[in-house]
């Protein structure tokens, strides 16, 4: 199967036709005249390594009425996505090498993206005993996690970073101080006053992020810190970074760099997760740091809900966002188009880091490397409706949102995954 | 009356200056209506009220109902906990089904806040009136609180109002201060800071000594001290609580002379206030309470102009 891509723009920097086969990236030239079985005219539309999303919820196992890994795979490579890691919150928790190996073969059969399952820390999310991290690594696990939630001892978060780093695993953190978040829906402060909300205060952020990163740090163990929503957690993390480069990564999530606390004026639960939408001198902060590399890199955090959840009263609705299928759309149409972030940039934050966050290298576009690619069209405008939206999930907070830059082409292993040219 | 357009009332941070006072002004004409042998008008013959409540309610509750019998409407009340929603039917669902009955307006209380905002989005035909929803509004309170100051200064503008107690946890503060600050009330609010929601120094004056904070005020609202609350590391006991916010007789005699004392009730006698303040000639509550039908009443009027059969 040979493929031509004619006319893209390369990272928006030059333009060529791209002939793929047998996987890989084979030609790269001004103008090819070569036949192909599939021959797409892209005019001007930018080729991108296909993105890695380190941070989502397939909701598999358990949940189907959230997402299939079908619908999961599908709602993936429309946003341009082919590598995802899920993350272990589900019913029954990812705690053992079979749940691991079924993720990693299930996404294989359905062959549209590649799952990177983490696992949970201690069985159950329970708290309380580690789970088997050289089994779970062995079948395929690329990290341990227990998102959603900390692990509440200290000590045991301890053990969990010495063990981690016995077997070689990354250990991803959700830092949240529960004792100080506990009861709240937003974040606390002018809005969540007015708007009658119970607060969570940044405290609980940050305090949860100090003690990880003196814990991992005092035993010398890799450590990923999640959704990072606070311009203080930037600050924290690059003063430890300073003298632990090798030793901590952390991201952020699309909609903590768009919107704000503001949005929730209204009580639209399509505006509600964890950690919550913080204040604008946050937003602004964390944009700078994505652009100076203080961030590693953007996850989505992608989280589906089935509407009947999310149509309650706020307190009530669930956490959580879809974000997989308006990741790129979204960086593309506000910070992209705008010239606040390069193309260059967007490979780095959404393509490039989060490989290497999980130890593998990144993809260059040139000939004789794999043919993971997205192409999008940084002009075309879409709606986001729920209709065309193919998670099951349909709580974004982009619905009724038109944005400028489109997936066109998502390309897995040379061949195309999804098209919508 | 033009001047009202909505078919909602959710809150006082919404309202205009002038619907506030035209609220006022609807109340005032209500309230003779309350006297009178026959204690009826034929306003809202036909009409269907349904008093929708998630949370245990006494006053509220039979002032509403109250309100709606005098206007001739008919009532129907459903009491509900938000644990049984939880385990079935959703707040939607109710509401769906309250529409099918044809109920032309609701009022809700229920323990979350926006749960009236997700109502009255949903229902597009139907007048929602939030009769408390979580710690963040209580629309209906605070105007009544605000007709009482008015019938008793004749004015509101100008007033200094002092709302003591637990600010954080209170939708009858909330709606007070949003309320009053339109009205151009000067609004501060006293207690300790655990119960003093983060950024009220925005919104109020902030004072953490009621001697110092009870100087020059014309109305003083205590707000009802819920006893749980001791248990949660807020305050370490009610006695405390009584010691350094509790209007004692001590207190009042250094009061200046036009204070009057308010209290949303139910009172805890002996906590907000030594029964002596709650009974005495400076205690306006349960005018309060007669004050609460009357703006019911107008604010039942005024949305059904706006709800069209």
């Amino acid at each position: 199967m040979r493929v031509l891509l004619r006319g893209v723009d390369i990272l928006g920097e030059n333009r060529a036709d791209v002939l793929l086969e047998k996987g890989c990236i084979v030609r790269i030239a001004p103008s090819l005249s070569i036949s192909a079985d599939k021959v797409y005219d892209l005019d001007g539309a930018v080729l991108l390594p296909s993105l890695c999303d380190i941070h989502t919820h397939s909701r598999q196992p358990g949940s189907d009425e959230s997402e299939t890994l079908e619908s999961f795979s599908k709602a993936a490579v429309h946003g341009g996505v082919t590598m995802a890691c899920t993350m272990p919150n589900t019913n029954p928790v990812v705690d053992n090498p079979a749940i691991v190996s079924y993720l990693i073969r299930e996404a294989k059969r359905i062959g549209l993206i590649d799952i990177y399952p983490v696992a949970s820390i201690t069985m159950g999310q329970e708290g309380k005993i580690l789970t088997e991290m050289a089994q779970l690594k062995q079948s395929g696990a690329v990290a341990v996690s227990e998102d959603g939630k900390s692990v509440e001892s200290a000590r045991l978060m301890r053990y969990a970073f010495e063990y981690a780093k016995t077997v070689g695993l990354l250990v991803m953190v959700h830092c949240e101080d529960p004792s100080l978040s506990e009861g709240g829906v937003m974040n606390e402060g002018d809005v969540s006053l007015r708007l009658g909300l119970r607060g969570i205060p940044e405290i609980s952020e940050t305090i949860g992020i100090l003690r990880d990163l003196e814990i991992a740090t005092y035993v010398g163990a890799r450590v990923h810190i999640c959704h990072i929503s606070l311009g203080r957690s930037v600050k924290i993390i690059s003063r430890y970074k300073r003298f632990y480069p090798h030793l901590i990564t952390c991201e952020t999530a699309p909609h903590y760099l768009i919107f704000t606390e503001e949005d929730v004026e209204g009580y639209p639960t399509n505006f509600k997760m964890n950690p919550p939408l913080r204040r604008e001198q946050d937003r602004k902060t964390l944009l700078r740091a994505i652009k100076s590399g203080k961030i590693d890199c953007i996850a989505t955090d992608h989280a589906p809900h089935p509407d009947w959840e999310k149509e309650l009263e706020f307190e009530l609705s669930p956490f959580g966002v879809v974000g997989l299928e308006t990741w790129l759309s979204a960086v593309v149409h506000y910070f992209v188009n705008s010239g606040q972030l390069t193309w260059r940039d967007v490979k780095r934050l959404c393509c490039d880091r989060p490989r290497e966050i999980l130890g593998l290298s990144p993809i260059d576009l040139t000939e004789g490397n794999i043919a993971d690619l997205v192409v999008i069209d940084p002009k075309r405008e879409w709606r986001v409706e729920a209709k065309s939206l193919f998670s099951r999930g349909k709580n974004s907070p982009f619905l009724g949102k038109v944005l400028k830059g489109k997936v066109l082409l998502t390309i897995k292993s040379g061949k195309v995954v999804f098209e919508d040219v | 009356m033009s001047v009202w357009k909505r078919k909602d009332l959710l809150g006082l941070r919404d309202l205009s200056r002038e619907e506030i006072a035209a609220i006022l002004e609807t109340a005032k004409s209500f309230k003779p209506l309350l006297f009178r042998e026959v204690k009826k008008v034929p306003t809202l013959k036909g009409w269907t009220v349904a008093n929708l409540f998630f949370e245990p309610s006494t006053r509220t509750r039979v002032s509403f109902e109250l309100a709606e019998k005098r206007l001739s409407a008919d009532t129907v009340n459903i009491s509900s906990s938000v644990s049984s929603v939880i385990k079935g039917e959703t707040l939607l669902d109710t509401a769906k089904n309250l529409r099918s009955l044809v109920c032309e307006i609701i009022v809700i209380r229920h323990s979350i806040a926006g749960a009236p905002h997700l109502l009255a989005k949903r229902l597009a035909d139907v007048g929602v009136i939030n009769a408390g929803d979580g710690i963040n509004e209580h629309p209906t309170q605070a105007l009544l609180d605000m007709f009482s100051m008015q019938e008793r200064f004749g004015r509101i503008e100008g007033l200094r109002v002092l709302i003591v107690g637990d600010i954080l946890h209170s939708r009858v503060a909330r709606s007070n201060i949003w309320g009053l600050r339109k009205m151009k009330a000067e609004v501060s609010v006293c207690g300790p800071l655990t119960l003093m929601p983060k950024g009220i120094d925005k919104f109020a004056r902030v004072y953490t000594n009621l001697d110092e904070a009870l100087i020059d005020k014309d109305a003083v609202i205590f707000l009802r001290i819920q006893r749980e609350r001791q248990n949660s590391g807020l305050f370490p006991s009610l006695r405390e609580y009584h010691r350094l916010y509790g209007m004692t007789e001590e207190r009042m005699g250094r009061l200046s002379s036009k204070t009057v004392i308010m209290h949303p009730g139910p009172v805890n006698r002996g906590i907000e206030m030594v029964p002596m303040v709650a009974d005495g000639d400076r205690s306006i509550i349960l005018e309060q309470v007669t004050n609460g039908v009357a703006v019911r009443m107008a604010i039942l009027y005024l949305i059904s102009t706006v709800v069209r059969r």
